[in-house]
């Protein structure tokens, strides 16, 4: 009886205790404004949601024991566990991030990489294209010469020139001068304008100018008379507008035959001026010139 | 350090002593708690927690020490919040040197990253468009 008594009466204290405004404890403000801060963090479900429930929970336990007025030790405990866990949520949070960042600089890092190496793949493309390119200029640019080449041996086969050892030869018979003459027939006139035509529009062709004779009469005269002819031939080119540095001038006498002064036609072939073609960069034939 | 405001006991606080006859504590010593901090400070210690989040260790430490000498003295309710605070402690302590460890390596990543950017710059454009 005495026992029940006493129940009641500490019921009643106890009733008394609860009404009163439930303790403040500035621990759990702490605890709650780190709980909430961890709560609010745009990380926290990917990388902490298991501390934010565990803090939540303590949290919500430290609340209880205020309300039911259990020992401020317990509530202070129950704060700091909480605080502690937000701490802890916090920190994985932080963690989280840097790895996060890790992530992304490896990735930009593969990327700036394959940037650059993509960067030296364009650059050695634009090198072989360029290269190509050159091959391909440097093609047209034989093709053209080829072209040219081509066109110059047809000009000269026009002109009957014969490929010789010494480049391309052509031969004004005796027919095209008077006889003992170094004046040039009119009928010579067509050979002349071709070759000067010709001369015209290979610019670079340089030619040799020779005249040979036969072996009649002396060989003093012949040299000169070989002399005279060539230069007819080259006063008649001047006189088409060729420049003199074009041409060379030169007698070989007798000393050049290239058929028998034995019979009149060998002789007649004796008698005649030949033209030397250089190559189209002005250059002879090695053999081009048979004094050496 | 709030004793004003707390003058009064809970209703079970108060049956409980009533009906332990006013018996110190008789709750068990916290074995399991105190070992779990231990473990959780040992695990710190064989990491670089020591130099990362010294004073959250420190703070482990001393807790666990505590929690150890109020279970000698018999006050095993000290114990088992000394142990549980020091375990969290220890807990936090690790995370923190973690996250220090990720921070370091982020940012080394990050300052070769901007050398690789600096080098990636200095490439010429494209070496084989500017012959003419």
């Amino acid at each position: 009886m005495r026992y029940a008594t006493l129940i009641v009466g500490v019921t009643l204290a106890g009733l008394v205790a609860c009404a009163t405004t439930p303790a403040r404890f500035p621990e759990v403000e702490e605890a709650r404004t780190k709980v909430q801060a961890l709560a609010q963090d745009p990380l926290v479900q990917q990388a902490a949601s298991r501390e934010l429930v565990a803090a939540r929970g303590t949290l919500q336990q430290a609340e209880t024991a205020i309300a039911e007025n259990e020992a401020p030790e317990d509530v202070v405990h129950l704060a700091y566990l909480a605080a502690r866990q937000a701490d802890l949520g916090m920190a994985r949070i932080e963690e989280a991030r840097s790895r996060e960042a890790i992530g992304q600089a490896e990735a930009e890092r593969n990327r700036v990489l394959l940037a650059a190496r993509s960067q030296e793949a364009a650059t050695a493309r634009a090198r072989a294209a360029s290269a190509e390119q050159e091959a391909a200029a440097a093609q047209l640019a034989s093709a053209a010469q080829a072209e040219e080449a081509e066109a110059a041996r047809r000009a000269l086969a026009e002109l009957q020139a014969k490929q010789t050892e010494r480049g391309m030869v052509l031969t004004l018979g005796d027919v095209l001068f008077d006889t003992d003459a170094a004046t040039l027939k009119p009928g010579a006139a067509l050979t002349i304008d071709r070759l000067a035509k010709f001369l015209a529009d290979s610019d670079e062709t340089k030619i040799l100018i020779e005249g040979h004779t036969d072996s009649t009469g002396p060989e003093s005269y012949n040299q000169e008379l070989s002399e005279r002819r060539a230069l007819a031939v080259a006063n008649e080119l001047r006189a088409r507008g060729i420049d003199a540095t074009r041409f060379s001038v030169l007698g070989r006498g007798e000393g050049y035959p290239v058929a028998a002064n034995e019979t009149a036609a060998g002789r007649q072939q004796n008698r005649r001026v030949e033209i030397v073609f250089s190559d189209q960069t002005g250059n002879f034939s090695a053999s081009a010139d048979p004094a050496g | 350090m709030q004793a004003s405001t707390r003058g009064s006991f809970s209703l079970p606080t108060l049956a409980a002593l009533v009906l332990a006859g006013g018996c110190a504590s008789s709750a068990p010593k916290p074995v399991e708690q105190i070992t779990q901090a231990r473990t959780l400070i040992e695990q710190a210690e064989r990491t670089d927690t020591h130099r990362l989040a010294a004073a959250d260790l420190e703070q482990a430490r001393g807790k666990l020490g505590r929690a150890e000498a109020a279970a000698e003295d018999g006050d095993q309710e000290a114990a088992l919040r000394l142990a549980r605070e020091a375990a969290v402690d220890a807990e936090v302590a690790q995370a923190k040197a973690s996250a220090a460890q990720a921070g370091k390596a982020q940012k080394e990543l990050e300052q070769s990253l901007q050398a690789l950017r600096e080098e990636a710059d200095r490439m010429p454009v494209n070496p084989g468009l500017d012959r003419s």
